[in-house]
């Protein structure tokens, strides 16, 4: 039972910090990035090359956020902010903003870098042992969908994003400046994918397709999840991990995969919304009886 | 049909010209070379007639570009008798087809439109990399042949029709042949009653419905046959090397298709034909070059393509052509890649 | 009135979004041959009850008939077949298409091929905008486009047409010819359902009106007696 707990919280975990810097991006701005992964990639590397000169894990994991971020808002500058609306057009550019990183990564760094060691070791419950920083890969997921929570509803930026959001139109009329929140958010949902990378560098091989591994998961929590940035992923991540985890369990990874791929296309064909759209249904009915 | 004097049928025209005479030019080895380019020119076309005239997004067709290149490998492979090989390309086609029907029935009955439909091929194409990636063990055997895993099928058959096996030179006219007939058919549906239904499905889905057509039945046909399309491709690019490995469904073949046909132009098959061919022949010649920058490059032509001409480059060069020799400037949507008016 | 005359019926149909009740319990028949008007201020539910009708929208509760069968579970396009034509509030044309290619694109899903060229002449012909027909469509007037797309109903060959405000956004001359348009086919034996919010257009042209507000059905009857029914009078000026 701690085991499958265990593994239940890695998956949710991997899920949620897979999807959410793509799911903000998404559902804010319906923009599809398909350079998510070479972002995470970037950011797994600027935490790997800044550990192994010296700094602190844990700055180097802020240095990425940054570093990511910055990147994000650069790339948002030049090339999508002027493809705001045109969701089919950023997947093209977004190829090619992703081949670009992973080639210029390959060329200024080869092929691989050494992979920093796991830290906080490991606790040891029934028998079984558990991965510490793994345990806390899952409280960082959970307090970042908090404090996403918090950045969303409770701030200006939050509360003019969801009209911009809802309708761009009237929310420009009523003197919110789209562009500059969609900027914004870019460079927060980059700074996200950021993050991920830094988290989960120090537990598998920092390569040029680092992002590979990520990039479908992260698309199932997105559609099961729907457009809601944070609603979507938190249940959605929630359910894939309950789906994924048993069948890993039983039938191996490759089922987990496949588990969580037919769930999306009948979480698509059943509420083509997803999890958001369904919550805003109920939320309707209760409030409005 | 009358065909109708424009800047992109004099090219049309012009590059079958070449490629027939292409052989006479050149080594054995670039007629090859040609020929894997020509092969990868129907998944475009795929995609072109999905996404350019049906307003289709799918990244799905290394899925039947996919499948249909491994049935055909187990099916020749466990038949052993080389005749069949025909019967196996045929199959492999149909199948493709019928794949794709299904999915499409899924989608489009449901109402999974727009970008949804893009997300859902593209897990699918990352599934099934996933799957064919793991089937090294003995367990994945189908009939006599292992699915080998990363290291996918070798030694497939060529085609063989009689006692003649389709190598070199002929499968180069083999191949070539049928992208004629595909592209004048492709031309052709474009103005077809079919066609036409298909155009507006694209400009307004909804108000389409309301003219008494059965939407969804149309997109999941032209589903279908953009499968059959991408088939026809996958097995050609067996034929080609006979081998295939799961690279086949990675992502670099789900979304390569993709970026080709926008940044040539997705209205408009010959941009997605001559697009093809010079990406495949530019990349070739960077990589043999030893340039590590050619993917780079190719990023980089992308991002400008896609901001500075959204039309696609070889279709803006086609309208150009068109103002400057023809002085044509209707701009209906149907007339200016015209064949002929409606 | 024989039974069979009723072409159009709508039983106890009801439309929530949510808890906002859009359309509420509205029973309405309109009788072959009729010339009939859905009257009512913004928010009443007019044009949510044509895509109903039409099979846009599913309704929350009741049914829908047409020609005595019951149709609220059909598709859209298999409603067209049958015989239900709209024109939509909002211009449902191809704007990047010329006008022929528009009426083309109508016209050939119900004309045998031989025929698609006359009979897109003709309608052209009937709506006065042969003359644009190598036009772009997103060149024409609003009030140009609304007649194309009347022309692009037409030519499913309906029984039962649906214009969401035909007249809207046209000057004076232009709503004349309009109404003389609704008239002539109306004429030729096809039932109209039209929606309107001005008084004087429809007290041109509708035999029976029902007056609708907030969702619900406020008032039924000829022209005649609606135009002289206070409570219509009121919600008109906003006292209601």
């Amino acid at each position: 039972m701690e085991d499958l707990l265990y593994q239940f919280m890695n998956n949710f975990a991997f899920l949620i910090l897979s999807a959410i810097g793509l799911a903000v991006i998404f559902g804010m701005m319906k923009i599809i990035n398909l350079a998510h992964g070479e972002f995470i990639m970037l950011g797994a590397y600027i935490a790997t090359l800044a550990t192994k000169a010296g700094i602190p894990l844990l700055l180097s994991i802020l240095l990425s956020v940054v570093g990511v971020g910055i990147f994000g808002l650069i790339v948002d500058r030049l090339i999508i902010s002027r493809l705001y609306g045109r969701t089919l057009d950023s997947v093209v550019v977004t190829w090619g903003v992703s081949l670009v990183m992973q080639q210029g990564i390959l060329i200024l760094f080869g092929p691989s870098l050494e992979t920093l060691s796991t830290p906080l070791g490991s606790i040891s419950i029934g028998g079984s042992d558990y991965s510490l920083y793994r345990i806390l890969l899952f409280v960082t997921a959970i307090v970042l969908l908090i404090l996403l929570y918090l950045l969303f509803t409770k701030t200006t930026f939050g509360l003019h994003s969801r009209a911009a959001m809802q309708n761009a139109e009237i929310a420009r009329s009523m003197g919110v400046n789209t562009n500059r929140i969609y900027s914004f958010t870019f460079s927060i949902g980059a700074a996200l994918a950021g993050l991920t990378g830094a988290l989960y560098a120090p537990t598998m091989a920092v390569s040029p397709t680092f992002g590979g591994g990520f990039l479908m998961p992260s698309f199932v929590t997105v559609i099961v999840g729907g457009a809601n940035p944070l609603i979507g992923p938190s249940l959605s991540g929630g359910v894939l991990g309950v789906v994924s985890t048993g069948l890993d369990a039983t039938w191996g990874t490759f089922f987990g995969r496949l588990g969580l791929l037919v769930v999306a296309i009948l979480v698509i064909r059943i509420m083509p919304l997803g999890f958001s759209g369904l919550v805003e249904k109920l939320s309707v009915r209760k409030s409005r009886g | 049909m009358l065909v109708k004097l424009n800047t992109e049928n004099i090219v049309a025209v012009l590059i079958f010209l070449f490629f027939f005479v292409y052989p006479v030019l050149v080594d054995a080895y670039s007629v090859m070379n040609l020929a894997y380019f020509l092969s990868m020119v129907f998944l475009s076309l795929s995609l072109s007639l999905i996404w350019g005239y049906c307003g289709i997004f799918s990244f799905g067709q290394a899925v039947f570009f996919g499948i249909s290149g491994y049935f055909y490998a187990v099916f020749t492979l466990n038949s052993g008798i080389t005749t069949l090989t025909p019967l196996g390309l045929i199959l492999g086609v149909l199948i493709g087809g019928v794949i794709a029907w299904i999915l499409g029935y899924f989608m489009f009955y449901g109402g999974v439109n727009d970008v949804f439909v893009g997300l859902i091929t593209l897990c699918l194409t990352l599934v099934l990399e996933t799957f064919m990636g793991q089937t090294a063990g003995d367990q994945w055997m189908i009939g006599q042949v292992n699915l080998g895993g990363f290291n996918g099928i070798n030694s497939i058959p060529s085609l063989q029709i009689g006692s003649f096996i389709l190598t070199g030179n002929s499968f180069y006219y083999f191949v070539l042949l049928i992208l004629l007939a595909v592209f004048i058919f492709l031309k052709w549906f474009e103005f077809s009653k079919l066609g036409i239904a298909v155009v507006a499905i694209r400009e307004n889905r909804e108000r389409t419905k309301l003219l008494g057509y059965n939407v969804p039945f149309i997109q999941s046909l032209v589903f279908a046959m953009g499968g059959a399309l991408a088939s026809l491709s996958g097995i050609f690019y067996v034929l080609w090397g006979n081998y295939i490995t799961p690279s086949a469904f990675g992502l670099a073949s789900a979304t390569i298709p993709v970026v080709l046909v926008a940044a040539g132009g997705r209205k408009n098959v010959t941009a997605a034909l001559l697009f093809t061919v010079l990406y495949y022949w530019f990349s070739q010649t960077l990589s043999a070059s030893g340039s590590e920058y050619a993917l780079i490059i190719l990023g980089l032509v992308l991002i400008v393509a896609i901001l500075f001409v959204p039309n696609g480059l070889i279709a803006s060069l086609f309208h150009a052509g068109d103002q400057l020799f023809f002085r044509e400037h209707s701009k209906s949507l149907l007339r200016k890649k015209g064949a002929k008016t409606l | 009135m024989s039974k069979e005359a009723v072409l159009l019926e709508l039983r106890h149909v009801g439309k929530y979004f949510g808890g906002l009740r859009a359309v509420d319990d509205i029973n309405i028949k309109v009788e072959s041959g009729d010339l009939h008007c859905l009257l009512g201020p913004n928010g009443a539910g007019k044009s949510t009850i044509f895509k109903m009708i039409m099979g846009i929208y599913k309704p929350t509760n009741g049914s829908v008939f047409f020609n005595q069968r019951n149709v609220t579970h059909l598709k859209s396009w298999d409603r067209v077949k049958l015989g239900i034509s709209i024109k939509m509030q909002t211009p449902g044309v191809f704007g990047e298409l010329t006008v022929y290619e528009n009426m083309k694109i109508a016209v050939q899903h119900f004309t045998r091929h031989a025929e698609v060229k006359s009979e897109v002449s003709r309608l052209l012909e009937l709506l006065m905008i042969r003359d644009l027909k190598d036009e772009l469509v997103d060149n024409l007037s609003h009030g140009q486009q609304q007649w194309l797309e009347i022309g692009m109903a037409l030519a499913c060959k309906p029984k039962l047409l649906l214009l969401d405000e035909p007249a809207a956004g046209m000057g004076p001359e232009e709503t004349d010819r309009t109404a003389e348009l609704i008239r002539q086919l109306n004429q030729q034996g096809i039932t109209i359902l039209f929606i309107d919010h001005d008084m004087a257009f429809v007290k041109k042209l509708a035999r029976n009106t029902t007056v609708l507000h907030l969702g619900r059905k406020f008032a039924e009857g000829t022209v005649e007696e609606i135009e002289t029914n206070q409570q219509v009078v009121d919600i008109y000026l906003g006292k209601s």
